[in-house]
C-alpha cells in the first residue's frame, strides 16, 4: 500500500503515531496503563469513555469480579456496568443461615434505593434445618416483594430445596408470587431437589403453557420422591422450547454411587422418565444445543429410541465417576457410541464424582485402570472441561488427574482443557502426570474453587515462611489447611507466569532435594525470589 | 487493484485498496451511497473525525487484517475473552494510552467491528483487577458518587453471584 503525504499538513495535530516503515511502533510506544497527565489526552480519554456504546463494549470484556469494581468507578460506569451484569445473568442469591423470607425482606428493602439493578433474576435457597422459625406474618406479600417484582427482570430463577425437605416458609408463597407475575420473563428455570411444592410453585408456569421465552430448564429431583416425575411428564407436555436441559437425578455423594442409588429405580420409572426427557428434547427440535443428565442409562435408553434432536447437541454436561469404568457394569463414558448419538458434540463437561482424599486411591495406577478398554472415542470434540464436584461444605471430593488418560483416549482431539476443583494438584506424582498428559493441548486453564494465589491478579508483593519437614521430601505431606494455602510446583508456576510484577520473598531452611517441594529456584524465571 | 483515496482530517491523502477501505462499514456505505465504482480511483474520502497518523495506524490494521474470517456472532450473556489477543496486535497496540483511545475513537467512527474489539479488549485488560479508586486514576475519572449512593452499590454488590 501507498502513504502519499500532504506536504502543507506536515504539522499534524497528532504526533503520537508518527511511525515510521522503519520505526517499529515497539521502540517508540510506551506501556498502555502509564498514566499521561497531559489535557488533550484526558479529554481525548474523557470523550471515548463518554461515548456509551464504546465504554458498554470496553466492560463487554471485563470479568464478573471485575464488573462489580467498574460499578463504583463513577455514575456513567455504574450504569453500563449493572446493564452488562444484567445480560451475564447476575442473580440475587438468597441463601441465608436463620430464614429465607427475612432475606428476601432484606433485598426488598434495599432495593426501595435503587433504579439500576444489577440482578436479572434470583437464586433462592430453603435450607429446613435453618427456618424452624415462625414466619412473620405479614398482612401483605408486597412487602416482601414489590420491589423485587417491580425493578428486577427475573429471567433467572433458581429454586433449591436442600435435603429436597419441603418448607412452609413464606417465602414460598412469594416465589410463587413472582412466578405468578413473571412467568413471561422467565427464560432460565431451575429447581434443585424442589420436592412437592414444585407442582403448586410451578402451576403458573404450566398454566401459560411454560411461555415461548423459556430456553433453560434445569431440574434436578430428589430421586426418591416419584410424584415430581410426574410434574416433568407435566412440563413436557407443554412443549417447551428449550437451549439448554439439564436433567440430574442428584447423585452427590460417593457414598451413593458405592450403595447403586443410580440404578435404584424401578424400570418402568426409568422408561417413563426417559419418555419425558424424549419429548422435551423433541418439542425443542433444532434450539437444543446443550443437554446435561447423570444417568448414562437414561441416555443410552433414549438413543435407541432414535431422536433426531440428540444429534444437534453440541455441548454435553455429564456425571462421572471413574469407579464406575472399572467396578461395575452400568454404562460408563467410555462405552457411549459417541458418534452414532452425539455426533455434532464440540464440548463436554463431566462433573465429576471421584473419591475423598482419605480413599486409599493407589488403584488408580492399577493396570485395569491404566489399560481401560475404551469402546469408542469421540473425535469431534475440541473443549473439555472437569469439575470436581464441591458442596461447598466438608465434601470436597477432588478430580483425580490420574483420569486425564482415560479421558485422552475417549476425546483424543481435545485442545481446551479445563479443571475446576478445589484439589490444587498439591502431589508431585499428580502434577507430574497432569504434564505428561496435557502434551497436546492448547490451552490449560486451572479453576480453584478455594480462594488461591491464582485469584489474586492484583498482588504485588508476597512473603513465605517455610519450615522444612526434615525428613525426605518426597514423602513428606502437608497438612490439610496448607494443601489450599500452599501451592504446588504446578501452579505456583501457572499463578506466577500470570502474575509477572510479583515480589515474593522466602525464608526457608535449605533442602537437599533437588526435586524438593520447597525448592523453588524453577520460579526465578518468573518472580524475583529474595531468601 | 482498485484504490480509493482516504483524506484525514489534516489534509494526509491515502491511497487504499477498496478491498481494505470496505473493512470500514461507514466508508463501505459512503462508496454505496456515492455509487463509486471500484476503478474510480480519482474520488476522494473525506474523513473529518481522523487525523493522519491515526488513519494510517488503521490502514496498517486493516492491511494485516485483510483476510480474517468473519467475527463470530456475538453472546452478550457470556463474558468476552481477552486472553486471545494476537501478538500480532499486541504489538501493534503497544502505544501510548492517548493514541489508543484515538484509535479507539477512529474504529468506533469508521466502524471497524474487528480493530473496536481488540482496542477494548486492550482497555479491559488495563482495568483487570484494580481497583475503583486506581481505575478513577488510570483514566482520571471523577467520583460523582454521594457516599449514601456508593454504600448502597457495595450492599447490592454483597447480592451478586454469577450464573
Amino acid at each position: 500500500m501507498e502513504v502519499q503525504n500532504n506536504p502543507t499538513n506536515s504539522n499534524s495535530n497528532s504526533s503520537r503515531a508518527e511511525n515510521t516503515e522503519e520505526e517499529t511502533v515497539v521502540e517508540t510506544g510506551t506501556l498502555t496503563d502509564e498514566i499521561t497527565t497531559d489535557a488533550a489526552d484526558e479529554h481525548l480519554i474523557h470523550q471515548v469513555l463518554g461515548i456509551p456504546l464504546i465504554l458498554k463494549e470496553i466492560l463487554k470484556h471485563v470479568i464478573f469480579k471485575d464488573l462489580l469494581r467498574t460499578s463504583l468507578v463513577s455514575k456513567s460506569w455504574n450504569l453500563f456496568s449493572r446493564e452488562v451484569l444484567r445480560q451475564r445473568n447476575c442473580i440475587a442469591y438468597v441463601l441465608t443461615h436463620y430464614n429465607t423470607c427475612g432475606s428476601l425482606l432484606r433485598l426488598n428493602k434495599l432495593l426501595a434505593n435503587t433504579e439500576n439493578v444489577p440482578f436479572n433474576g434470583l437464586s433462592v435457597c430453603f435450607d429446613p434445618a435453618f427456618i424452624a422459625h415462625d414466619c412473620p406474618v405479614h398482612e401483605n406479600l408486597l412487602d416482601f416483594s414489590c420491589h423485587i417484582l417491580s425493578k428486577i427482570s427475573n429471567k433467572f430463577l433458581e429454586l433449591v430445596y436442600v435435603n429436597g425437605r419441603r418448607t412452609t416458609c413464606v417465602a414460598v408463597d412469594i416465589i410463587r408470587k413472582i412466578l405468578g407475575e413473571r412467568a413471561e420473563s422467565l427464560e432460565t428455570l431451575s429447581l434443585d431437589q424442589v420436592t412437592a411444592n414444585a407442582h403448586t410453585l410451578a402451576r403458573p408456569i404450566l398454566k401459560r403453557k411454560l411461555v415461548p421465552a423459556l430456553k433453560n430448564f434445569h431440574y434436578h429431583p430428589p430421586p426418591e420422591h416419584r410424584e415430581t416425575r410426574e410434574w416433568v411428564r407435566e412440563f413436557a407436555m407443554t412443549h417447551p422450547k428449550l437451549s439448554s436441559f439439564c436433567f440430574s437425578t442428584h447423585i452427590l455423594k460417593f457414598g451413593q454411587i458405592l450403595d447403586e442409588k443410580i440404578s435404584a429405580w424401578a424400570e418402568a420409572d426409568k422408561i417413563d422418565v426417559a419418555r419425558n426427557l424424549m419429548r422435551l428434547l423433541q418439542s425443542s427440535k433444532d434450539r437444543l444445543v446443550r443437554f446435561d443428565a447423570d444417568q448414562l442409562s437414561l441416555i443410552l435408553m433414549m438413543s435407541q429410541w432414535d431422536i433426531p434432536v440428540m444429534r444437534r447437541v453440541q455441548t454435553l454436561g455429564i456425571w462421572h465417576s471413574a469407579f464406575l469404568e472399572i467396578n461395575s457394569n452400568l454404562p460408563t463414558l467410555s462405552k457411549v457410541n459417541f458418534s452414532q448419538i452425539f455426533p455434532n458434540l464440540t464440548e463436554v463437561f463431566i462433573f465429576n464424582i471421584s473419591f475423598p482424599r482419605s480413599t486409599n486411591h493407589g488403584f488408580y495406577l492399577n493396570e485395569t485402570f491404566r489399560q481401560n478398554d475404551t469402546q469408542s472415542c469421540c473425535n469431534t470434540v475440541r473443549k473439555f472441561k472437569v469439575k470436581g464436584y464441591h458442596d461447598g461444605l466438608e465434601h470436597h471430593e477432588r478430580f483425580d488427574v490420574r483420569q486425564l488418560q482415560n479421558f485422552g483416549r475417549i476425546f483424543p482431539n481435545v485442545k481446551e482443557f479445563i479443571v475446576e476443583d478445589t484439589n490444587q494438584f498439591a502431589e508431585l506424582a499428580e502434577i507430574n502426570y497432569l504434564l505428561e498428559n496435557v502434551e497436546d493441548y492448547e490451552t490449560l486453564e486451572i479453576v480453584p474453587v478455594k480462594p488461591s494465589l491464582l485469584i489474586l491478579p492484583i498482588l504485588k508483593c508476597m512473603e513465605f515462611t517455610l519450615k522444612h519437614p526434615r525428613k525426605r521430601c518426597d514423602q513428606f505431606q502437608f497438612p490439610s489447611d496448607l494443601k489450599f494455602a500452599f501451592l504446588s510446583r504446578l501452579t505456583w508456576h501457572f499463578a506466577f507466569a500470570r502474575m509477572p510484577e510479583l515480589k515474593v520473598s522466602f525464608r526457608r531452611e535449605t533442602c537437599p532435594v533437588s526435586n524438593c517441594f520447597l525448592a523453588l529456584d524453577h520460579l526465578k524465571e518468573f518472580v524475583e525470589l529474595t531468601y | 487493484m482498485p484504490v480509493v483515496r482516504l483524506q484525514s482530517v489534516d489534509g494526509e491523502v491515502f491511497p487504499v485498496d477498496v478491498e481494505i477501505a470496505r473493512m470500514s462499514f461507514a466508508i463501505r456505505n459512503m462508496l454505496d451511497d456515492l455509487g463509486v465504482q471500484d476503478n474510480d480511483a480519482e474520488e476522494v474520502i473525506p474523513l473529518p473525525n481522523v487525523t493522519g497518523p491515526i488513519l494510517r495506524k488503521v490502514i496498517e490494521w486493516c492491511t494485516h487484517h485483510k483476510d480474517d474470517p468473519p467475527p463470530p456472532e456475538e453472546d452478550d450473556t457470556r463474558e468476552k475473552r481477552t486472553d486471545d489477543i494476537p501478538a500480532w496486535d499486541q504489538e501493534f497496540l503497544r502505544v501510548d494510552q492517548a493514541v489508543l483511545f484515538d484509535i479507539i475513537l477512529a474504529a468506533n467512527y469508521l466502524d471497524i467491528k474487528g480493530l473496536l474489539d481488540v482496542t477494548c479488549k486492550t482497555v479491559a485488560n488495563m482495568i483487570k483487577g484494580k481497583t475503583p479508586e486506581e481505575i478513577r486514576k488510570l483514566f482520571n475519572i471523577k467520583n460523582d458518587f454521594t457516599p449514601a449512593e456508593e454504600e448502597q452499590i457495595r450492599k447490592e454488590n454483597e447480592w451478586c453471584e454469577e450464573k
